[in-house]
């Protein structure tokens, strides 16, 4: 099993291109699998939407926390690793427009040479949403949108889709992806709507592990995954953890 | 940190990752060590 590692970038002390690239280089050296650095756009110095993963609904983090966006990070890590793969944790995909964040995936996918995996959510903010100019509502449908539209854009040659919320003709869409078919789309996120999306139109799932124990809630996925007729034959199964109870070596 | 990996892997993942204090100034030695506690054959 590989272990990979979350890091924020862009935060205090860790703003340079020369410290990004000093990390990755290490941490592929000393043998972790993957970074993944997380995603939101904005933050706000006070929220009325409940984030998820605490008990009070409060996030553990401040306005004045500093966020690179992921993509251009690893687009910057990649250029001194060979490994070490990447991948978002989470991107918010319906924030963002569809074929523009195709385009920018598929560069990604290009500059890495297939070491990128897609992780995206519907997060949980809709201060976010509303400062994107998105409608927060209907963001799951959006979603499983986006990841159909995205997937035609990258595999069509002409590609078409229609739905509620994505609408093209014809579009051409070049290069096609360095990994056939595009990288793949890790689905985060702990609900009812995400297991079945990730069980349905995802490649993998990434399940945060925090504030519940961990079989039950795998138990649950691999019900939902049996209802789906899905296999885990090929499927990326991730598991992300907090962890602050280890005493530090001096 | 190990209970947790070993968990993990028992339960099928392909990943486990971690989430980790590693502050800029003691970056090198930050990362050794957690890969040292997640049980990462260097």
């Amino acid at each position: 099993m590989d272990i990979g590692l979350s890091c924020r970038l862009g935060d205090q002390d860790a703003i340079d291109v020369g410290y990004v690239r000093a990390l990755a280089e290490t941490m592929e050296a000393v043998g972790f699998a993957s970074m993944w650095v997380p995603e939101h756009i904005v933050f706000f110095s006070q929220y009325k939407s409940k984030y998820p993963y605490s008990e009070d609904g409060t996030p553990p983090f401040g306005a004045d926390i500093g966020l690179f966006d992921s993509l251009l990070v690893f687009a910057a890590a990649a250029q001194v690793t060979t490994k070490l793969r990447f991948a978002t944790s989470v991107m918010v995909l319906p924030e963002r427009p569809a074929l523009l964040t195709a385009k920018e995936v598929m560069t990604l996918d290009h500059l890495t040479k297939g070491r990128y995996q897609l992780g995206a959510g519907s997060g949980w903010s809709q201060e976010e949403y509303e400062a994107l100019g998105t409608s927060f509502e209907k963001r799951g449908k959006r979603f499983d949108e986006y990841i159909l539209a995205i997937k035609a854009a990258w595999t069509q040659d002409n590609a078409s889709f229609h739905g509620e919320f994505v609408n093209f003709d014809n579009v051409v869409l070049l290069p096609k992806p360095y990994t056939p078919g595009g990288p793949p789309f890790i689905i985060g996120g702990d609900s009812d709507p995400a297991m079945r999306r990730a069980a349905t139109i995802g490649d993998g799932w990434y399940s945060w592990w925090k504030g519940y124990e961990i079989e039950p809630h795998i138990e649950k996925f691999r019900a939902v995954m049996e209802k789906h007729n899905r296999s885990f034959d090929g499927y990326h199964l991730k598991i992300g953890s907090p962890h602050r109870g280890e005493p530090r070596k001096p | 940190m190990i209970k947790k990996v070993e968990t993990v892997k028992k339960l099928g993942a392909e990943e486990f990752v971690i989430a980790v204090p590693v502050e800029p100034k003691t970056m090198e030695r930050d990362l050794r060590f957690w890969a040292e506690a997640a049980g990462i054959k260097g």
